[in-house]
């Protein structure tokens, strides 16, 4: 399958900035975030901490490999998504549902897990997959294909974060 | 041509930006406000029968006839919504449509019962002028002494089994409401609510739960 450049841009931008927030976030709450991956319970304790440090600098690489067109970027995005993925439905599947998330803006809103969560990943996974398996089409791109890939990233990020902070508010309604 | 669209794309851009920068912002608004406001309910007023109390045992005369029971097991299984008024409280009146309308929702399961004290004539005049033909109005100033009202209108709500579900003094629909919510929920209050998680108070003014 080919795709238009201007979709493949905007697709590994948006990835690229998602997976750079959240390793930001990441590494800016260490400890945090290495309460997180403990509560999940899925690694030995020994692990925790070493796995705690590797996350986000994973993430980070992942995030500088889409960015400069590397395949293995994006697969690996797809990866640590499907690895998050698992992670919340194993922990869900043992009744844990009240740990945290660990994800983008974790620790500050208190997410816990939940089934979305895991739907979210494998979609966000799929995408990522599918932008890696397609071909670019061979189009020149000009200032205007910059512009809207620029703001197409934009208008995605600001969309992610209207859905982090309206699903609280919806689970709050049906409780 | 060319350039008509650029800038039609340009505009909308932005404009799309400024869209969801706004839906963004109104939606941590609104957590914002979810936080602030807590439940909000009818004012509990201390004294009288307590929430989660048998009923006290009246048989009292309804002004229309017949006779009306409260406390103890309800024979029709109903819950009885025990809504004091009086013919010279305007704030009562202003009530009356959405008692009706709760009578109306709860029909199957709720047996709505207006109680008042004090002269005949008034009161029955307040019947045909609200028209409350449907509901028995009862003449009882023990009554009110039991439930100590002393702030109208007042409601009380009355569990099938015959305890004491929520009471409160009802200024609006939501206040009126609220009781049902808090037999739903089986929190009386919203001091109870609140302090599931924390340390308990002493509480002068108890709310029920919204």
């Amino acid at each position: 399958m080919t795709i238009d450049p201007f979709m493949a841009f905007a697709v590994r931008g948006a990835f690229a900035t998602l997976m750079s927030a959240a390793a930001a976030h990441k590494l800016r709450d260490a400890s945090d975030f290495r309460q997180a991956v403990e509560n999940y319970r899925i690694l030995p304790a020994i692990a925790v901490p070493a796995a705690a440090r590797l996350i986000p600098v994973v993430e980070a690489a992942a995030a500088a490999l889409t960015l400069s067109g590397n395949p293995i970027g994006l697969l690996a995005i797809a990866g640590l998504l499907l690895l998050y993925a698992a992670a919340i439905a194993i922990n869900l599947k043992r009744g844990h549902r009240h740990i945290d998330c660990g994800c983008l803006a974790f620790g500050k809103v208190g997410q816990p897990i939940n089934i979305l969560m895991v739907a979210r990943n494998l979609l966000f996974a799929a995408t990522a997959l599918a932008i890696a398996a397609s071909a670019t089409a061979d189009r020149p791109l000009t200032w205007i294909d910059w512009l809207g890939i620029l703001c197409a990233i934009i208008a995605t990020a600001l969309l992610y974060g209207i859905v982090e902070a309206a699903m609280p508010q919806v689970r709050e309604i049906k409780s | 041509m060319i350039a008509a669209l650029s800038i039609a794309i340009i505009v909308q851009w932005v404009l799309l930006l400024a869209l969801c920068t706004a839906v963004l912002l109104l939606f941590r608004q609104v957590g914002m406000l979810h936080e602030r406001l807590g439940p909000v309910g009818a004012l509990t007023l201390p004294g009288g029968v307590a929430i989660g109390d048998h009923a006290p045992r009246f048989d009292l005369a309804a002004v229309n006839g017949g006779v009306v029971k409260l406390g103890g097991q309800d024979i029709g299984g109903q819950d009885t919504l025990l809504f004091f008024l009086s013919p010279r409280c305007p704030m009562c009146k202003s009530l009356i449509p959405i008692v009706k309308s709760i009578a109306r929702d709860e029909s199957a399961t709720l047996r709505v019962v207006l109680a008042s004290d004090g002269d005949e004539g008034l009161q029955r005049k307040m019947i045909s002028s609200e028209r409350l033909e449907a509901f028995p109005l009862v003449l009882s100033t023990e009554l009110g002494m039991a439930y100590a009202v002393s702030k109208l209108p007042y409601a009380v709500l009355i569990k099938a089994d015959g305890h004491v579900a929520a009471k409160g003094l009802i200024n609006n629909r939501e206040h009126l409401e609220s009781l049902f919510e808090a037999r739903r929920s089986g929190v009386a209050s919203l001091q109870e609510y609140l302090e599931r998680g924390r340390a308990p108070l002493k509480p002068v003014q108890q709310r029920t739960v919204a």
